[in-house]
């Protein structure tokens, strides 16, 4: 045991356990949950306690790409093929009205700063456009898991889940041209044909890669059943993805993303299940990517030019996105909770923002802006408090936004309509009951007079002594004298399997499941023999699918 | 309750009648009441078959003739019951010599032939096409009367499975 890092083991759980409790902390406060990991972050992390400090972030970097592997694998799985189809002009022009609209301002806004602190024009582009480009892209993670949090469902839900996830793309191009300009502007080498041929491989590169996984993915899911072996390969599968992006310098948003929207399109069925099962089992990896977000950030030691740039940056970001995405929406004559509050939702900040601050300063870490800071520390500073700030406005507003629009609460599956459901809910109680004594003549014609394909067969103490069904019954179908003289308790099924009203439909069904069973009889609570009523699996689906739409209309 | 899927396979269900009567197990009864003969024929399966459990076999029969009587017209009868010790089903035939008056058949006419069946609880879909085998056959007055008049067991097996031309 000398060798296991302890420190590690010891931050994984601290930081998950930790998070989880900040959490709930916040959801009680009624402020997303997401928020609550990020300020334990905080606390623990550099900004604060230093419980969390640089190395440790380092050290579990790869817990963070598999978080945002699975976070792009999920948000890809949300864009249905239909909805582009339907939407694809109103997305098109929302991502360009808001991507550009915060590019422009925020760029506009700190190219005027550094023009007025440097004086030297080459710089103040450069920086402008470097914070421009990071300021177009909006944090899928956090945004998602408010809508998830939430359980929001409508045309504003699905138009954020698209542009959060595309405009990632966007930013990557602003980034990979603006960066070029930069560097060409500031007396570097590089030029802007390259540039756009380097974001040109790099996302062909990422959609491509999420293909051809997505490929093999539906392969496997056709070969394998068992929910938890799926699970297992497509994890597997995503580890090796990720990897692949991570050292071929691809993002790894993107590829994921496109892993996702590929295979919730060509193998919508089978596919939605293991979307299920890897958002139940992405929970602590996801708590663990915040809180160590929020752990990374260190925004000690700012110079007071730098906050007031960070300052713009966020109003001119917000300002930018608002008016965008409402010229967008308008133009393409959207929903009006669109036009309205989609603006709202697109606050938030995150890994792909700070990872392209990273980038730009290995790019442009060598120009000085004063004396004693870089360009890139001053980029990496900057962008660090500008993403702590708004991931704590960004999901209250993301939330105020699905508030606004009526969409909370709506996102109900057929599984929670199920899981609130008892026997009771659902059963038949106005069952008819057939005597052990009845001839097959007479029990028969119940099957011809009521709609129910199955009805328990009764002593004369109205106890439950067998079950008679059609397919009971089919087996003398061709001997109509024989019914004359056989009664209902020479062909009824013995009782296998009962319930009380009190069961939990999930259970019940799951029984059905295994045992193949379509009917079976509901007995009274207090004796067991005594039939109150038939739960029909038939009639139960039909009850869900009209619960679950009624549950998700407004 | 309803199984999905369940396919019932007619051909299949051995419905062949020389399987479950055996020699062994057709007795000639000299008596006259319902009771008297029902048991004897279940002595007669409990000493000729698997079935151990006379109890409960009585008991099955008994209470099936409680729900209404087998005696299903033409002067047969045709007791029957599942029970779930039986691997198999199996069947005893009687020729009652004395007409027994008190069976309350459907027709109110007297039986002359009884047949008992017992099947398993899990052997539904055999235990009703024997039973339906057994009241098809029957119908035919000529062969009712061939089985009546047998001299012996063998005669009697021979005529039913239609072996004795």
């Amino acid at each position: 045991m000398e060798n296991v890092n302890f420190t590690i083991m010891f931050i994984l759980g601290f930081s998950i356990l930790g998070g989880l409790m900040g959490a709930s902390f916040f959801q009680k406060l009624r402020i997303p949950q997401v928020l609550g990991y990020i300020v334990i972050g905080l606390i623990i992390g550099e900004s604060g306690l230093r419980i969390i400090n640089r190395s440790d972030v380092i050290a579990l970097q790869p817990f963070t790409f598999f978080a945002l592997g699975i976070i792009g694998f999920l948000v890809g799985g949300g864009l249905k093929g239909e909805n582009f189809k339907k939407y694809g002009r109103q997305f098109s022009a929302i991502l360009l009205g808001e991507g550009l609209g915060a590019f422009f301002l925020v760029g506009i806004l700190v190219a005027l700063i550094m023009f007025k602190l440097s004086h030297n024009i080459s710089i103040a582009v450069a920086t402008g456009v470097v914070f421009g480009a990071i300021a177009s892209a909006t944090d899928p993670a956090s945004t998602i898991d408010v809508l998830w949090e939430y359980r929001a469902l409508g045309i504003l839900t699905t138009s954020l889940m698209a542009i959060v996830a595309l405009d990632d793309a966007l930013a990557m191009t602003l980034y990979g041209l603006g960066t070029s300009a930069a560097q060409i502007l500031t007396g570097g080498s590089g030029s802007i044909l390259e540039a756009i041929e380097k974001v040109a491989l790099t996302l062909l590169g990422a959609v491509g890669l999420g293909a051809i996984s997505a490929l093999a993915l539906k392969f496997i899911l056709q070969k394998v059943h068992q929910p938890e072996r799926s699970l297992a390969f497509a994890v597997g599968l995503l580890l090796l993805l990720i990897s692949m992006a991570i050292s071929l310098d691809i993002d790894v948003i993107l590829t994921t993303m496109t892993l996702g929207c590929v295979l919730t399109n060509i193998v919508p069925r089978q596919s939605e299940k293991l979307f299920n099962h890897m958002r139940n089992f992405s929970t602590p990896i996801y708590v663990l990517f915040f809180v160590l977000a929020g752990a990374r950030m260190g925004i000690s030691r700012m110079p007071i030019w730098l906050w007031v740039i960070v300052i713009l940056y966020v109003i001119g970001r917000s300002t930018g996105k608002m008016t965008g995405a409402y010229l967008g929406a308008s133009i393409t004559h959207s929903a009006p909770v669109v036009r309205r509050y989609l603006g709202l939702g697109l606050f938030a900040q995150g890994g792909v923002a700070i990872g392209l601050s990273i980038m730009a300063s290995h790019h442009l870490g060598k120009i000085m802006v004063t004396e004693n800071l870089a360009l890139g520390d001053a980029i990496i500073s900057g962008v660090a408090a500008t993403t702590l700030i708004v991931q704590l406005i960004g999901p209250p507003t993301v939330k105020l936004a699905i508030k606004l629009s009526g969409e909370i609460g709506r996102n109900i599956t057929k599984e929670d309509v199920i899981n609130s459901w008892k026997v009771a809910d659902v059963m038949d109680t106005d069952i008819v009951t057939i005597p052990e004594n009845e001839p097959l003549s007479r029990a028969a014609q119940t099957f011809v007079n009521q709609d129910y394909l199955v009805y328990p067969v009764v002593n004369r103490h109205n106890k439950i002594v067998g079950i008679l069904s059609l397919q009971n019954l089919k087996d003398i179908l061709d001997d109509r004298d024989s019914w004359n003289w056989l009664v209902a308790s020479d062909v009824m099924a013995p009782v296998q399997y009962r319930v009380v009203p009190s069961s939990p439909l999930k259970e019940v069904l799951e029984q059905c499941n295994q045992l193949h069973i379509d009917q079976i009889p509901v007995v009274k609570e207090s004796d067991g023999d005594v039939p109150v009523g038939i739960l029909d699996v038939a009639k139960v689906e039909q009850l869900v699918d009209k619960e679950t739409l009624r549950r998700q209309q407004p | 309750m309803v199984e999905r899927n369940s396919v019932t396979r007619k051909n299949n269900l051995g419905t062949d009648l020389s399987s479950v009567l055996t020699p062994k197990l057709v007795c000639f009864l000299e008596c006259s009441r319902k009771k008297e003969a029902l048991e004897k024929m279940i002595d007669c399966l409990c000493a000729n078959s698997e079935i151990r459990n006379r109890n409960e076999l009585a008991k099955g029969i008994f209470h099936r003739e409680e729900l209404m009587s087998t005696g299903i017209g033409m002067g047969v009868a045709v007791p029957h019951v599942r029970l779930a010790s039986i691997k198999k089903p199996v069947m005893c035939a009687a020729v009652c010599r004395n007409p027994i008056t008190d069976y309350e058949s459907l027709d109110g006419a007297p039986v002359r032939l009884i047949f008992m069946i017992v099947a398993g609880k899990d052997q539904h879909a055999q235990y009703l096409r024997l039973l339906s085998s057994i009241s098809s056959k029957l119908k035919n007055e000529k062969l009712r009367n061939a089985l009546i008049s047998a001299s012996d067991a063998e005669t009697f097996c021979q005529i039913l499975s239609g072996k004795d031309k």
